[in-house]
């Protein structure tokens, strides 16, 4: 009986030694710009306005391509910090996706190298301050996509993906760009999803209080 | 995980079965977990169940006058938090299986302690994008302590206070995607309350 009581010490040891053991913090590539120029203001939704309602208005790829860009940036978190949902009715979204060009032509996105045959757009609303004295948007934020005509079906829905899911990272609160090209937010982005840097950007954006609060719906605004 | 946690129980029910002197034990109370992350971005951040209500199956026989062993199941269910300056943030529902082996000795009177090892199954509710469960919930190995006293309601029901002590090893893949170079030493303390029921034939 002493013997197998006597087992109970060391294996008591061995927990309170596993216990001992430190948990060591990554080392994150430092931060590319992402206040908004000039004022120097940072942008996020904070954590009263998420989920983020997306419309996106359902023209060839557009729901899927923003889909997968919120679900990529998404994916750069690890504590909440950001969830989202698509809205059927775009008076319903803070962030309105549209397509300024014709109906794009018909094809799924491949890995063939990227070639740039579309463009996209993110226009922020003018700010103003609300009756508590806070900066806040006018109006939801908008992006509009636009591809060349005469190019290539599957260039366009390559291009379409790595676009929109740029442009999306300046509706999250990107404000600025990358001087890097092999981080999505460089200006004439090339690659599919965020980089390390892309992710310590907006991870650090996150953490920051918010000077813009984002615009509140007629619907939802305080009496 | 679902057929580890069965075959625990079930290992345990047949070697009861085997020796005749079978006991069956449900648990009902409350479990405290230390942060499963600490991490800085800005500033300084602390991810952590909050206290869960937990529930428990335990099936055992005894191995001569002092000592027993037993299959139990645990479950536990709360929000996993955020912590950031001084604010807490729900980061989604978090359910938390326990599947472990108990070694129990008499030590006095009806005070006994217990040796425990079994396995942790994380169980993240809902989207578990953009959080450490993204890409996987982890199951993790884990050794605990524990100590009970129980106090006879009838011939074969006692009813007892348990109080529980466990430590693993946290980590997922998310974790280790973002940079963490090691998993974090994450500690549970237990408290339930017990009432086990003895087989007609099992010993005193």
């Amino acid at each position: 009986m002493h013997r197998r009581s006597s087992l109970l010490v060391p294996l008591a040891g061995a927990v309170l030694v596993a216990a001992c053991e430190p948990m060591t913090a990554p080392v994150r590539p430092t931060p590319y710009d992402f206040r908004l120029a000039k004022s120097d203001s940072v942008f996020h939704w904070p954590e009263s306005a998420v989920p983020v309602r997306f419309y996106a208005e359902p023209i060839g790829r557009v729901p899927e391509d923003v889909t997968e860009g919120l679900r990529q940036w998404q994916r750069q978190f690890l504590y909440g910090e950001l969830s989202w949902t698509l809205v059927s009715d775009s008076c319903d979204a803070d962030v309105v996706v549209r397509m300024a060009s014709p109906e794009p032509p018909d094809a799924e996105p491949t890995d063939d190298p990227f070639r740039f045959v579309c463009e996209g757009l993110t226009i922020l609303p003018a700010r103003v301050t609300d009756e508590d004295g806070r900066t806040r948007f006018s109006a939801r934020i908008e992006l509009y996509l636009n591809w060349f005509p005469g190019s290539d079906p599957t260039d366009v829905a390559n291009c379409f993906r790595v676009i929109t899911a740029h442009e999306i990272g300046h509706t999250l609160g990107i404000f600025g760009h990358s001087q890097r090209p092999e981080d999505l937010m460089y200006p004439q982005p090339a690659v599919r999803l965020p980089s390390s840097r892309d992710r310590s950007t907006i991870q650090t954006l996150y953490h920051l209080p918010t000077d813009i609060l984002p615009w509140i719906p007629p619907a939802s605004a305080a009496p | 995980m679902t057929r580890a946690l069965t075959a625990i129980v079930l290992l345990a029910g047949v070697a009861a079965t085997a020796h005749a002197q079978v006991f069956a034990e449900v648990q009902a109370g409350a479990a405290w977990g230390s942060p499963l992350v600490e991490d800085s971005i800005v500033n300084a951040i602390t991810v952590a169940p909050q206290i869960a209500p937990a529930i428990g199956v335990v099936v055992g026989t005894r191995l001569g006058e002092r000592y027993g062993i037993a299959g139990r199941v645990r479950w536990a269910r709360s929000n996993l938090q955020r912590q950031e300056l001084g604010e807490s943030v729900t980061v989604l529902p978090l359910g938390v299986w326990t599947g472990s082996i108990v070694l129990e000795r008499s030590m006095w009177r009806s005070v006994s302690a217990e040796l425990q090892f079994g396995a942790i199954k994380y169980d993240p509710a809902g989207n578990a994008d953009g959080t450490v469960f993204q890409d996987d919930a982890p199951l993790v190995a884990t050794l605990g302590l524990g100590v009970r006293a129980d106090r006879p309601v009838s011939e074969r029901l006692t009813v007892g206070v348990h109080v529980g002590y466990d430590v693993h090893q946290f980590d997922t893949q998310s974790l280790r995607s973002a940079g963490f170079t090691s998993g974090r030493v994450t500690h549970r303390i237990s408290v339930s309350v017990a009432l086990r029921w003895r087989h007609p034939h099992a010993s005193p």
